[in-house]
């Protein structure tokens, strides 16, 4: 049983939420996830991702204003819980602690 | 920026509908956030293709809503209000609740009338266990030229097909119906009956109240009675073992009582006995294979091959009597069947009642459906007046949703009530409407599918009364509404027109109908029938009255008040024999006729009140009896020139003496049959009595009487006013014609209700109008002729549409009759113009008060 159980496209979207901090919601996240890691997002994997994350309780959300060119549908922003802190600083200590654990010489094959 | 383009609409809805409402909002402002921007890149083409594909990648299970849907914990109360308001909007408008209220009532009444009818119709025979396995054999007997479909079998067939087909369980031969006079006591009662062969009782379901079935009629000197029958003749006591004297010659023993059969079942008896196998004259109709005057019934096992038994039923046939092969067809008629779609022509099945079943239940539709109109009508045209409060509710966030139960609401409980009051109207109706249709009908209250019938009438009717007002109300602007810029335009009131219309064309339908149903019933009652059916009596007779008869007939002569006294082998209102044609010199090969035949005594042609066209009457010597008359369809048919004289070979050898007038004796609807009539007193069993001019019958009968009281001892005193039993013979007509003329009434009434409301409407409407033309000197019937135009207008239009759809309806209707009508342009005319009048009537009544009004009072307050 993991800790904090996270997968790869949880992270990211974490990550990202992070970096647009208080500006993000599911377009925003969209792009930016599209411009930095240059993979296409479909609108079901992302959406999808992002009730899981707040089931699990690692992000929240809050209602925006409607806007005209979403037709006076409101935007739903993101925010990274306490939780969710822990959960991506865990997923980064283990990453780091396999980094570190890796020889030099098996990063630098001949 | 004003986004210029919309998504693909369908998806957007699809996406709406499966997507969970906690979380549609916000991805639907994605999609078309991200959509848009997508137009101003890729353009539009790219962008909806891109924005489905979004809309299938979020069909994911968590984002799919669950399938129960959310629940709304407020429907109680929502419902709660929709009752509430709907009640309170009734009380309100009283006059117009009760006018709705009053036509939706009529309208129910008719339809669960009608209905009642024709569920008893249809449940015919059901009662019955072996419903679905009991067929009655009848046979197509084919006369080269015409076909007639023969429900008589010879008596031994029965028997072969038990032994001989294993897929028949039962087969039964009985006799028809036997009308014999029961003697109890010194009490003589006339009660019909069957007699059977014993597995009747395995095949008929007979429920026994005393006595069992096994023993009931196993001796041929025992007999089963009614339940009625036992009550009428014993009263309490207990009829087991009681000895009754039969037609005075026969003892029978009482063994069982049986409750009565229900009065929508085929076979229903007084009383049942079995065939006495060892006298010897059912021994000789037991060879007998080539005369028929039984029934056959079977009982197959379930499932089992018709067409097999069928075959099966004409190789026996066809092994006993081989002559009969090529003439008759032998098949199986399936109980199913015996009400409904009795009638056979030229060997096909032509249905029957079944006719009258669809046309009524059609009709009862109808009248709904015009009930129900007037209910559309009346809410849409007072459109104007609820315009407001739906802009209101509107304004107040409630959903068409919400409005469209609301209505609906409405309607239902107007649907509900008049239900409850035709139910009322219904049970007080039943006893004369029993009486009218000549049934026992009865709403069973007890039974579940009543209320589940119930239910589903007050649902359909409210839903079809309230469909286009709920829908056309819900769907108003608010905007314009409550700006006060609203009129109901030209779109408000042509569906009100088309709905008035096609009442009317209905209307106009159904008098039309009455009309043309009711002229062919008189040209049919007003054909030369060829004799004189008033003041003629007819009394069956019995051995004693023919031992008697010259004693009899010379008593009553000598009451003077009888004119001529004859004796004929049927009564003369019916025929009994049915036969193929005389031999005669000069007789073409290929004809063949069947002729009905008579026995008559002499005074025949007197005493009916028949004309002789050629040659004279039996005179009443012996030598008569090598003499034969013809009647004119006859001559006809055979194409004699000059019958009288004319040798005819029939089983031996007769002259013809006379050639009387064509008589109606059987339907009255069909030409008259070819007749030979021969002198043979013997058997001629019908007294027929005609009485002096001037004569009252029942003065007459009271003299009457007692000659047969003292000559005939041992039977009921019977007798038949001929032209009554004439009369008999219209029986469905009548009914039909009589129906029809209260349904159409009906239909009318309901129509002028709608009518009235609709200009009562119309005028407060008008109000001002009619006000200010009245200040500018305007008369009543300047005003009259205004309001009314605009109605004559709709019946004319009605008129012109209903003109020929009646005309091919009644045709068609008229086709099945060999004598009928013309349908007149004048009946047309009348009709038109009776309606005009109805409209014009119903319109100046409601105008009337609005006319005469005094202007200052309806131009000074702001109703508004």
């Amino acid at each position: 049983m993991k800790k904090y159980p996270l997968g790869e496209f949880e992270e990211i979207v974490m990550l990202i939420i992070g970096v647009r901090y208080k500006e993000a919601y599911g377009v925003s996240i969209k792009k930016e996830i599209e411009a930095r890691l240059s993979r296409n997002v479909s609108m079901g994997a992302l959406h999808t991702a992002l009730v899981r994350l707040e089931d699990k309780g690692y992000i929240r959300s809050y209602d925006g204003e409607p806007t005209e060119e979403r037709a006076g549908r409101p935007k739903k922003y993101f925010e990274i819980t306490a939780l969710g802190a822990k959960a991506i600083a865990y997923a980064k200590d283990t990453r780091d602690e396999l980094w570190r654990s890796i020889p030099k010489l098996a990063l630098n094959p001949k | 920026m004003k986004p210029k383009f919309s998504p693909p609409k369908h998806f957007l809805r699809f996406f709406q509908w499966f997507c969970h409402p906690r979380l549609r909002d916000h991805i639907e402002g994605d999609l078309i956030e991200v959509y848009n921007e997508r137009v101003g890149t890729v353009g539009k083409r790219k962008a909806d293709i891109k924005f489905m594909l979004d809309v299938l990648s979020l069909l994911r299970q968590r984002i799919v809503r669950p399938i129960k849907g959310n629940k709304n914990s407020n429907n109680y109360a929502m419902i709660k209000i929709y009752f509430n308001i709907g009640w309170r909007n009734l009380l309100r408008n009283k006059g117009f609740s009760s006018i709705n209220l009053l036509g939706l009532t009529i309208g129910l009444t008719c339809a669960i009338l009608i209905l009642l009818w024709v569920q008893d119709e249809l449940n015919y025979n059901k009662s019955q266990k072996n419903y679905h396995d009991i067929y009655q054999v009848i046979a197509h007997r084919d006369f080269n030229n015409q076909i007639f479909t023969d429900r008589n079998m010879v008596m031994p067939l029965a028997g072969e097909i038990n032994d001989k087909i294993p897929q028949v369980k039962h087969a039964v031969v009985t006799t028809h119906l036997q009308p014999r006079n029961l003697a109890f006591g010194g009490k003589k009662f006339k009660k019909s009956g069957y007699i059977v062969s014993p597995n009747f009782l395995d095949v008929f379901s007979v429920n026994f109240l005393k006595g069992s079935a096994a023993e009931a009629i196993a001796d041929p000197s025992s007999i089963v009675l009614s339940e009625s029958t036992a009550k009428a003749i014993f009263g309490d006591e207990d009829p087991i073992d009681k000895v009754l004297k039969i037609d005075n010659n026969q003892d029978a023993k009482v063994t069982a009582v049986v409750a009565d059969m229900p009065a929508n079942t085929t076979i229903k008896f007084d009383y049942l006995r079995s065939f006495n196998y060892l006298s010897d004259n059912v021994k000789r109709d037991m060879k007998e294979w080539t005369s028929s005057s039984w029934t056959v019934f079977l009982q197959t096992v379930p499932g089992a091959d018709l067409e097999f038994i069928e075959k099966s039923i004409n190789d026996i046939k066809t092994e006993h009597d081989p002559r009969d092969k090529d003439i008759s067809t032998y098949f199986a008629f399936p109980m199913s069947k015996w009400r409904l779609q009795s009638d056979f022509k030229d060997g096909k099945n032509t249905g029957g009642m079944i006719v009258y079943v669809r046309m009524f239940t059609i009709i009862a539709i109808i009248i709904l459906l015009i009930a129900c109109v007037n209910f559309m009508n009346l809410s849409t045209a007072r459109s104007e007046k609820r315009a407001k409060e739906v802009g209101i509710r509107k304004t107040l966030g409630s959903a068409k949703k919400q409005l469209v139960t609301q209505f609906f609401v409405e309607s239902i409980i107007l649907s509900f009530i008049s239900f409850a009051l035709s139910v009322l109207t219904v049970s007080l109706l039943l006893p004369s409407f029993n009486n009218l249709v000549n049934k026992h009908l009865a709403l069973d209250f007890e039974k579940p599918h009543f209320w589940l019938g119930a239910l589903i009438t007050i649902l359909v009717t409210g839903i079809t009364a309230g469909s286009y007002p709920a829908l056309y109300l819900s769907s108003f602007n608010p905007v314009k509404v409550l700006k006060g810029t609203f009129r109901a335009g030209k779109n408000a009131v042509l569906p009100r027109h088309i709905l008035i219309v096609m009442q009317f064309v209905i209307s106009i339908l159904l008098i039309s109908a009455t009309i043309i149903v009711y002229q062919q019933i008189h040209l049919i009652k007003s054909r030369d029938i060829g004799y004189d059916t008033n003041n003629l009596i007819t009394i069956p007779g019995s051995r004693d009255t023919q031992k008697h008869y010259e004693v009899i007939k010379q008593e009553l002569l000598q009451t003077g008040m009888i004119n001529a006294v004859t004796r004929t082998g049927a009564p003369i209102t019916q025929i009994w024999w049915r036969t193929g044609s005389p031999k005669w010199e000069g007789k073409p090969e290929d004809i063949n006729i069947i002729f009905t035949g008579l026995a008559v005594d002499q005074d025949f042609t007197k005493t009916m009140g028949i004309k002789m066209l050629e040659g004279k009457d039996f005179s009443g010597v012996p030598a008569d009896s090598s003499y034969m008359l013809f009647n004119q369809a006859a001559v006809d048919a055979m194409g004699l020139e000059n019958p009288v004289s004319m040798k005819m070979i029939f089983g031996r050898d007769y002259a013809v003496l006379g050639v009387t007038d064509n008589v109606i004796q059987e339907s009255p609807f069909k030409p008259v049959d070819p007749m030979m009539i021969f002198y043979n007193p013997d058997n001629s069993y019908f007294i027929s009595i005609r009485l002096n001019d001037g004569i009252q019958p029942q003065q007459a009968l009271a003299s009457i009487e007692p000659i047969f009281e003292k000559h005939n001892p041992a039977y009921v005193f019977e007798y038949r006013f001929v032209d009554e039993e004439f009369e008999k013979k219209f029986l469905n007509e009548n009914l039909i014609s009589k129906l029809s003329n209260i349904f159409a009434a009906l239909a009318i009434f309901i129509c002028c209700i709608g009518l009235a409301g609709l200009a009562a409407f119309t005028i407060e409407k008008r109000i001002r109008e009619i006000g200010i033309r009245k200040v500018l000197g305007a008369t009543v019937q300047q005003l009259l002729l205004l309001i009314s135009k605009e109605f004559l207008k709709l019946v004319l239009i009605a008129f012109i549409m209903a003109v020929p759809l009646t005309w091919w309806f009644m045709d068609n209707w008229l086709e099945k009759y060999d004598f009928r009508i013309d349908i007149s342009i004048w009946m047309f005319a009348g009709v038109g113009f009776i309606i005009l009048l109805l409209t014009l009537l119903v319109v100046s009544i409601n105008t009337l008060g609005a006319a005469r009004r005094n202007p200052v009072k309806s131009l000074r307050s702001e109703q508004r």
